[in-house]
Order: C-alpha cells, then structure tokens, then sequence
C-alpha cells in the first residue's frame, strides 16, 4: 500500500470511535454513572451529617480519602512523565501511547485533588489555603505543586492535541463538533511555522514537566515525613513515593491501554511489543519498590526506636500484617517471575502484574497510613482502630467509577491515538531515526 | 579494527609511573608514621575516606558499563571499556576495606560502648562477616563481568595483533571456544549478568554506606542514606569519566566513536546524576531539619546551622556539587567543550571528596571534645597515595586491552557504515 493509502487506513481506524456509538457504549456509561451517582449521594450524606458517618476516629483521622488521594496521584505520574521521558529519549516506540498516558494523568490528579475535598468536614475551608496559606506546611507545597502538575499535564495533554483537532475539524460535517474541533484547532492549518512553534513549545514541556512531576510525589511524601509520626517520619519517603507512584502508573496506564486496545479495536496501534517494553520498565520500578521498601522497613528496624518499632510490629507480624504481606506479594513476588522472564512478559502476563501492583500499591498507602496513625507517637492513643464504613466504600467506588466515565467520554470525543504522532511515526521514523544514526557514525556520518 | 588498536595503548609514560610509585609510597609511609607516631585516629579516618571514595568510585565507574548494557545503549558503547578499567582497582580496595576492621576500634564508637537495642546488628563479628561477604560477591561478579566482556575483544584483537595483550590476554582467553560462537554466548551471559550487578551493587553499596559511614554516629540512621551514598559514587565516578575521555578521545579513530555529540551525551548524563544527588541529599536533609527530632537533628544542625567549623564546608559543598553542574553542564555549550567541561568535571571531583570528609569526620570527632577542623599532611598524603594507587591499577588494564570494545555489535553495527 502507498502511504496515502495507510494514511486513510489509520484515520478510519482512529477516529470510528468517535463517530461511531455503539449501543454498549451507553450502557458502559449508565453503568458509571450509576457508580458516580452512588459516590456523590455518599458524599450528600457525609456533607450533611458530618464526618462522624464515615469510620474515620481518634487517633487514625485519616483513612480512605487520604489513601485514595496519594493513590490517585501516584497513578498521575503514568502518563505525563512517562509521555515526556519518553519524547524525551526519542523512543519510538512511544507514538501510540502518549495520549493514552497523558489522559490518565489529567483525569486523576483532578479526582485526587478531589479527594482532598472530601476529607474535609467544611469543604469550603480550602479557601483559607490560598488566603492565609502559610508557605512553612507541606500541605501548601502540597497544593502548589499539583496544581502545578495540573496545569503542565493540561497544556502538556493539550498542545499535540492541536493538529489532531485540525483533522478532526476538517472531517466532521458540521454541527456541535465542528465548532468544538474548530475552536481547538486554534487554526491549525499545518504550515511549517505552525510544526515548528508547536515542536518547541512540546520540547519546552517535556522538560519542564519531569521536575515538576518528580516535585508533586516528593511533597505528597513531605505530608507524612515532615510530622514526627512513627514510621512517617523518614528521609527515604520522598524518593520512595516517587518510585511507588511511576509503579503503580505504570500499572494503570498498562491497564487502560489493554482495554482500550480490546475496546477500541487498537490492536494493530497497541502491540505486543509496547507492553513489552512497558513491562520492562515496570520490572525495573519492581526491583527499585522492593529495595525502597527494604531500605525503609530494615533501617527503622535499625533505628531501633521504641515507637517505631511499635508501628513496625504492627505491620510485620501484628494486625496489619495480611495487608503488609499481601502488599509485598503483590507488588514484588507475583510481578517479578511474570515480569523478568521473557515468556510471561506478553500483553496477558503484564496486565496481570499490573492488576496486582494497582492492588498492592494501594495497600502500601493503606500500610503507610492507618498503622502509624494507628499507633501514634503519644501514647494515650495506643489502641487505634479504624475500618470504614459505607459511606467511604460508596466514595471510593464513585471515584474509580468518576475515573472510568471521565476516560470514556474523553475517547468519545477526542482520538485516543494520536493520529498526528501515527501520521508522522509512518512518514519521518525513518528519517529521524537515519538522522540520529548519522550523528553517531564514524566517517562524518555515511551510512552507504 | 587495526587501527583502534594501534590506538589501544594508554599506557603511562615512565616518569609518570615513576612518580605514581612515588606517591603511593608516601602515603604508605604517611599511614604507617600516622599509626606510630599517636595520631591512630586521625590516619584512620583518612583512611576511610579515602577508601570509601576512591573505593566506591571504582565499583560505580564499573556500572556505567552494566548501565549500557542494560539498557541496551548504543551512545556508551566507546566508554565502556573506559569504564570497566574502573574494576582493576576493586582488589586493592577490597583489601583496604578489610583493613579497616583493624582500625574501627578508632573509629566507630560502638565498637567499645555499644548501644543496648543495636548490639545485635553493630558488633564486630557480624560487621566483618558481612561485609567481607557482600564486598567479595560483588567485586567476583563484577570481575566475572569485566571478565566476560573483555574475552571475546581480546579475541578478536588478537586475530589481527597476534600476541596482543601479552600473558594477560592469555590467561584471558583460556578455554575460550569458537570467537562467533563465544560472542552470542557471553552476550547471553552479559544479559544475566547486568541486571544481577546492578541489584547487587545497590544491595551491597547501602551495605557498606551503612556500616562505614552511617554507624560512625550510632544514634543516628536515615532511611535514604544508602541510596544517597552509591548515586555520589557514580556522580564521581562519571566526573572522572569525563576528566578521562577528554584525554582519550584526541586519539585518531578513536576520536571519530567517542564523538562530541557522545561527549555531550556523557556530559549530560553527568549533569543528570548530580541533580538526581541534590536531589537525594535535598529530601533527606529538608526532612530531618523540619521535623527536628533529637536523634537525627544534630546529624545536620552540627554540619549546616550551628557555628561549627563544618558549616562552611556544607554550603561551599552546596555551590560545587548542585549550583556549579546546575549552571554549567545545563548547557550545550559547555558540554560540547570537552577541556571545559573535564575541568568542571574536576572540581566535582574535588567536592565529592569533601562531601565524603564531611560525612565522616564530625561523626568520627562526635563527643570527643570541640569540633576540630584537620587537613594537612595526613588527608593530602594518604588522598594522593589512594588516587596513585588507582591510576597505577586502572592504566595497568588500560595497556593491555583494546580501548573499544570491538566486538560488540552496537559498536560495530555503525563501524560498518563506514
């Protein structure tokens, strides 16, 4: 086939979803909102009566909303950092990907944020962060730097979405989406001006978002280890959680994409091999989470304080102990074999590791949070317990639920693979990757 | 191929071996009239530092090399024999760790008074067994490595030179097989190897952080301390690499592989590992200073804020090691002046020793009276015998091996082209 020919191949592929609606795509859509609207009546009755109806106490005043928090923007790290290592390092490989990746940042840092929200007895109090906000809390670095991280990945997301628009634009008939599509084109018409602005402003991006993805995880971390908490209080936690959350986004982003690849019909976009390579970094982020989880578990053994050693025992061999183990089955003992072994790394071998990281890396927030809290420093406390009532599950569900909805209508509206990154993945691979070859070649760079 | 031979020989002039020998024997003499002359634990001290950096560097400078072959990373490929001459040091500073252990009474205070809830983990049995142990396994596999690596280029060297490489390459090439088959098998080899050094080498390197350096104050302990430790040993160690290949790569041949576009690559990747090191350092030391807690803060407080005479050297250390690199290799101008850059690359190097120095010695002081500031004869002579002593070693390999790894396929894949 010509390239042209491709051409038109790709763009039929890549746009049927979102021309086209099937009727499983309504029920889906009932089917989440039907959750969301479950998780929102929960919220309206917590609102109402207060945080008493969830099972929230002294001394654990953080539970489920906070876990939930650090769990969904721990997921964000997937896809804009990734997204921008990868553009990064010229991968290739990474075309079809980015927008997978870079949705999912974009939709859960807004429900993580969200989550904060909830906690809240008086929800209208995060208005005193930004009025009387005092820079010496991590819970303003907090805010500052996710609303950072939002706003990167939102422009991040958006900027090569522009060309994708202008096709889209002139593709559709009229109606509601050509205005949307015309109006997010920006009048793209593809001059070389246009690629050449739209290339820096994306190199511009990629850079400036790995630090600030890198800060969002560390000032998450900040929230525990600036207290003098037990077991909270610890120098590893910033790298750590940073570590945990491209885990665990990695996880999520293999998911999303395996579904997506089934749902969507991708399979000729999403292949084998980028699960593969997927696979490879999360096996590398597997290893980095089991060393990261030694160094910080043996060196509070080290340390050897009365209360830390409290909170540890609790985990190691006392209460929380089936979650402590089950975390560190899940997030090391069943993904490593699966994962460092050839055979097993296939698309049904990483999405199986990822289900069980999404699941242990949730329970490692659990394990971080609820024991120490549970154990606090002062003593008086020393019996905490907590489980949650329905209103938090009811919560929970909605949140995931809200994930799933907001990633659904997105791909009713937008391409989940760039057209654009295909379009120019056909034409100037080649190119650019003869180009890069050239660079490193002996002999002034002739490859003849 | 013949020509990057005829290229491979970095070898020292006389005078300069000379003059190597000259400084390891004053620091050999230095050491002796250190420990005889009552200044046990000043000497000592010196020695750790020197051993943990020089030490450290060596086994950090063999990992670029696995890091290239994990990674599968094409760009590296001319440094990566650069960097496995790192590993002829390894023995020499595994024998200076052991002879450590006769020094840590000197040192570490829990060797006479140790505290109740850490004497099962800190006494001197288990220290020496344990980190004998861990050093030799890493240092074996890092040899079998090195080992595996060199084989197949000494093979093929030979083909063209015969009897290159002398006995070394001899003893190298015992019961080695058919080259083309050999080549695929220790590449396979080299597949496995890799990523079990890297694991090992985190494991053992937090290992030898938090028993050397870390217990020298035994109240104190951070979580992060090993990680901190082994990303400021390739911070050094790429620092050197810099220093070395801007030498190396004047060469003919070998200037046209280790290209400026791959010193750039190589500057970059140093400019990486130093903030990924600030970075480490930064959340570690924010952490400790905002909680304030009595058993870590005075680790910091006694080195960044009271009026010590440490607290200068923290943030000189703060302005070489995160603000020099930051505004510096940032640029691709800079990286692409490769006698600049090494320069910059040198006074990283100098501030890595300091940043060894200051970890250690206000904790060897601790309680032993006011905070002293000491360099002299001791630190400077011992410094230099450590550092002749690896370049004694690593240009000893240098002499004997191919400089490029010509039989590897990612190198070769673009020697064809030409």
């Amino acid at each position: 086939m010509a390239r042209t020919d491709w051409r038109k191949e790709d763009d039929a592929v890549l746009m049927k979803p979102i021309f086209e609606t099937t009727k499983n795509y309504y029920i889906l859509v009932a089917v989440l909102v039907t959750l969301v609207l479950w998780g929102l009546i929960s919220y309206i009755v917590q609102f109402n009566s207060g945080l008493g109806v969830t099972g929230m106490n002294f001394p654990v005043s953080w539970a489920f909303y906070i876990i939930n928090f650090v769990f969904f923007i721990g997921i964000s790290h997937a896809g804009t950092l990734i997204s921008a290592i990868l553009r990064l390092s010229q991968a290739e490989w990474r075309r079809p990907v980015t927008r997978i990746a870079e949705v999912i940042t974009v939709a859960v840092l807004g429900i993580g944020g969200m989550n904060i929200l909830i906690d809240l007895g008086r929800p209208d109090r995060i208005l005193n962060m930004f009025l009387y906000g005092r820079y010496q809390s991590p819970l303003l670095w907090d805010a500052t730097s996710i609303t950072a991280y939002l706003t990167a990945s939102s422009v991040y997301l958006y900027i090569p979405m522009i060309p994708d628009m202008a096709i889209l634009r002139d593709n559709c008939d009229g109606g509601w989406r050509k205005v949307l599509y015309g109006t997010l084109a920006l009048g793209w018409i593809g001059t070389e001006r246009q690629h050449h602005v739209l290339e820096r402003a994306l190199a511009m991006m990629a850079v400036l978002v790995v630090p600030v993805a890198v800060s969002v995880h560390t000032v998450v971390s900040f929230v525990f280890s600036m207290t003098v908490q037990p077991m909270w209080h610890s120098t590893i936690f910033g790298p750590y959680f940073v570590v945990g959350a491209i885990f665990s986004g990695t996880a999520m982003l293999l998911i999303v994409m395996a579904v997506l690849r089934k749902v969507l019909k991708l399979e000729d976009y999403l292949q084998p091999i980028h699960f593969n390579y997927l696979g490879l970094i999360m096996l590398v982020m597997t290893i980095l989470w089991f060393y990261f989880t030694g160094a910080e578990y043996l060196t509070a053994f080290y340390g050897n304080e009365p209360d830390e050693m409290r909170v540890f025992m609790s985990k190691w061999g006392g209460p929380y102990s089936p979650y402590f183990w089950a975390m560190v089955i899940s997030c090391f003992f069943i993904p490593l074999p699966i994962l460092a072994i050839n055979r097993f790394r296939t698309i049904k071998g990483t999405v199986i590791a990822s289900v069980f990281i999404c699941i242990g890396m949730w329970l490692e927030r659990f394990i971080i949070i609820i024991p120490t809290l549970a154990n606090p420093r002062l003593h008086q406390y020393e019996h905490g317990h907590y489980a949650p009532s329905i209103i938090e599950i009811g919560i929970m569900v909605g949140c995931f639920a809200l994930f799933a909805l907001v990633y659904v209508l997105f791909s009713k509206l937008f391409p989940m693979v760039s057209i654009t990154e295909v379009r120019e993945g056909r034409d100037d691979t080649e190119n650019i990757v003869l180009e890069r070859l050239r660079r490193y070649t002996p002999g002034k760079g002739r490859l003849d | 191929m013949k020509e990057i031979l005829e290229q491979s020989n970095l070898r020292l002039t006389n005078g300069w071996r000379m003059a190597l020998w000259a400084m390891v024997a004053l620091g050999v003499a230095m050491f002796i009239a250190g420990l005889v002359s009552g200044a046990a634990q000043r000497t000592w001290q010196a020695f750790l530092i020197n051993t943990t950096y020089w030490g450290g560097m060596a086994q950090a400078g063999v990992m670029l090399s696995v890091i290239w072959q994990i990674t599968d990373a094409r760009w590296g490929r001319p440094f990566k024999r650069l960097s496995e001459g790192y590993a002829s040091f390894l023995p020499v500073s595994l024998v200076m760790f052991i002879l450590l252990y006769f020094g840590a009474g000197h040192l570490y205070e829990w060797v006479h008074h140790p505290m109740h809830v850490k004497e099962a983990y800190l006494n001197m049995p288990f220290f020496v067994i344990r980190n004998t142990l861990g050093l030799a396994v890493l240092i074996w596999l890092t040899m079998v490595y090195v080992r595996n690596s060199l084989a197949p280029d000494m093979a093929a060297a030979r083909k063209l030179v015969a009897g290159f490489g002398g006995t070394f390459g001899d003893r190298l090439l015992n019961g080695y097989g058919d080259h083309k088959v050999e080549v695929d098998r220790l590449e396979l080899k080299a597949r496995k190897l890799a990523p079990a050094l890297g694991v090992l080498y985190a494991v053992v390197m937090s290992l030898v952080a938090f028993d050397f350096v870390m217990s020298l104050d035994q109240l104190w302990f951070s979580t992060l301390f090993g990680v901190f430790f082994f990303i400021g040993n390739l911070y050094t160690a790429l620092a050197l690499m810099l220093i070395i290949v801007t030498f190396t790569r004047n060469r003919p041949v070998i200037s046209e592989f280790m290209s400026i576009n791959r010193f750039n690559d190589l500057a970059k990747l140093t400019f990486a590992i130093a903030m990924l090191y600030t970075y480490m350092a930064f959340s570690q030391f924010l952490v400790i200073w905002y909680s304030n807690l009595p058993e870590e803060a005075p680790f910091l407080v006694e080195r960044a804020i009271a009026d010590t005479p440490w607290r200068p050297l923290f943030w000189i250390l703060v302005v070489l090691l995160f603000v020099l690199p930051f505004l510096t290799l940032a640029t691709r101008t800079i990286c692409r002046i490769p006698k600049l850059a090494a320069g910059i690359a040198f006074v990283l190097m100098i501030g890595q020793w300091w940043a060894h120095y200051l970890l250690i010695v206000p904790s060897v002081q601790g309680s032993h009276g006011e905070p002293h500031f000491v360099f002299g004869l001791h630190e400077i002579l011992l410094t230099a015998g450590f550092g002749a002593g690896f370049f004694l070693c690593f240009f000893w390999f240098m002499g004997k091996v191919p400089l490029l790894p010509i039989s590897d396929k990612r190198l070769s894949k673009t020697w064809h082209g030409h």
